[in-house]
């Protein structure tokens, strides 16, 4: 290495930089980089699969993916369809859909948002799922809390893009665990053409049901019983899981045994 | 607070400003925010990845984090207007400032490749090895490059100097 060259050249460039020497020094600790260093730690770091990310800066191949959402209590799946049905996409989801990048991943058509779940923890936040297309022919999946009163919110978005729709066969269907407050959400990922409902057979018995049907939010992909699960700490997460999807009349369009793909132990968020 | 944690927050506090400003360099302020907590979001997640030496790879992430950024347009522009409201120090004077404007109207002439080798050496202070695995090349091949651009430098300059006396002219003319 020619050293003469590295020095001639911030000889050149003294005084060009556009930015003043003491300029954002100290960053990481002031109100804004605390902020962020908070909300990174606070995701979960890629565990299977978890891949956008990765996807985009690392460059292999995106495959479509679902969040784990956590909470408890009161389940109002049903009730996000019929809020999109109406129209009546919060602003605060149209805001969360669109701090994606410029990429056509995470372009959203937010007006075909719809509410996947929902549910109120035992704090009064309230957790929902929303989902929308992307630019990219994918799905984006928004995550929101609302803290009690509607004074606070928060979200992340996930995107996947088209292809992993087509070739991704090995996850039309998927089911992971996430706990919360000594309780766990159990959420259902459909991902395949005409499915309406699922029926579920879990692997281990749990406090409220061994078995539900579940209606598949607006005929996509994913929607969140709520189990109360302080019996099946442990092994609940690997349990086999027994799924049966069927379409609107009733006819089966495949049966599952799948295990957990995603779990998150008690104060995991992202 | 977990191990990870532990480790993560080190990196944090270590690296953020410079990663920070790296991306201030090139975008408005707002949008380097942003693009520095996207880098240190992807060294979150992967964080047994992060070599021990990690400026360089946290600016390559940067990078690829800037270049979804820069699609758009409009992100140019407010860039375009950062870089004309430079702040001056109050100890530059007129010559320097002038100075200055010549050398980066120097390295607009520059392709993009060439202008991101100089700056990360003399905006960013990377070091060859450093810069090397930014642009992802070996060590030879970026000292191949660095010397090339900085010749290109030094011609666009000239081509500059060259120019400047007609200016002249045509404002004594009018």
């Amino acid at each position: 290495m020619n050293t003469s060259d590295i020095e001639d050249v911030r000889r050149s460039l003294r005084g060009t930089d556009p930015l003043r020497t003491d300029e954002f020094i100290g960053a990481a600790h002031d109100e804004r980089g605390q902020y962020d260093l908070a909300r990174i730690i606070a995701t979960e770091p890629i565990r299977g699969r978890r891949v956008v990310l990765r996807d985009r800066f690392f460059g292999s191949r995106s495959r479509r993916r679902w969040s784990t959402v956590a909470g408890t209590v009161a389940v109002l799946v049903g009730l996000g369809a019929g809020a999109t049905a109406a129209g009546l996409v919060p602003d605060g989801v149209v805001k969360g859909f669109h701090k994606g990048g410029s990429a056509p991943l995470e372009q959203v058509r937010t007006d075909k948002a719809v509410m996947a779940g929902q549910a109120r923890l035992p704090s009064g936040t309230v957790w929902q799922l929303w989902i929308a297309p992307n630019k990219a022919g994918g799905d984006c999946v928004y995550t929101r809390t609302v803290a009690p009163g509607g004074k606070h919110e928060d979200g992340s978005l996930e995107c996947s893009v088209a292809e992993a729709r087509d070739t991704d066969p090995l996850q039309p269907i998927w089911i992971s665990y996430k706990k919360l407050e000594g309780q766990y959400v159990v959420s259902l990922g459909v991902d395949m053409a005409n499915a309406k409902s699922v029926k579920a057979k879990f692997g281990l018995d749990l406090t409220r049901a061994r078995s539900m049907r579940v209606q598949l939010a607006n005929g996509s992909a994913v929607t969140m019983p709520i189990i109360k699960g302080s019996s099946f700490d442990g092994p609940f997460a690997s349990a086999p899981t027994s799924l049966d999807v069927v379409d609107a009349n009733g006819r089966s369009l495949g049966h599952f045994t799948v295990k957990a793909t995603d779990f998150c132990p008690e104060n995991c968020q992202w | 607070m977990s191990a990870d944690e532990d480790r993560f927050a080190e990196l944090y506090d270590a690296h953020y400003d410079r990663v920070l400003r790296y991306a201030a360099r090139r975008v408005d302020p707002d949008t380097a925010r942003d693009v520095a907590a996207e880098t240190f979001l992807v060294a979150w997640r992967r964080l047994s990845a992060v070599p021990d030496e990690p400026l360089p790879w946290l600016i390559r992430v940067a990078a690829n984090v800037l270049a979804n950024e820069n699609r758009g347009r409009r992100r140019d522009l407010r860039l375009q207007a950062r870089l004309g409201a430079h702040h001056v120090d109050a100890a530059d004077h007129a010559g320097a400032v002038v100075g200055v404007d010549r050398v980066r109207q120097a390295l607009e002439q520059l392709s993009a490749r060439d202008r991101e080798l100089l700056q990360l050496i003399g905006w960013d202070e990377l070091d060859a090895a450093g810069a090397a695995e930014v642009l992802g090349c070996s060590a030879r091949t970026l000292a191949v490059r660095l010397h090339r651009a900085r010749r290109r430098l030094a011609k666009s300059l000239e081509a500059q100097d060259q120019s400047q006396p007609v200016l002249q002219i045509e404002r004594g003319r009018a």
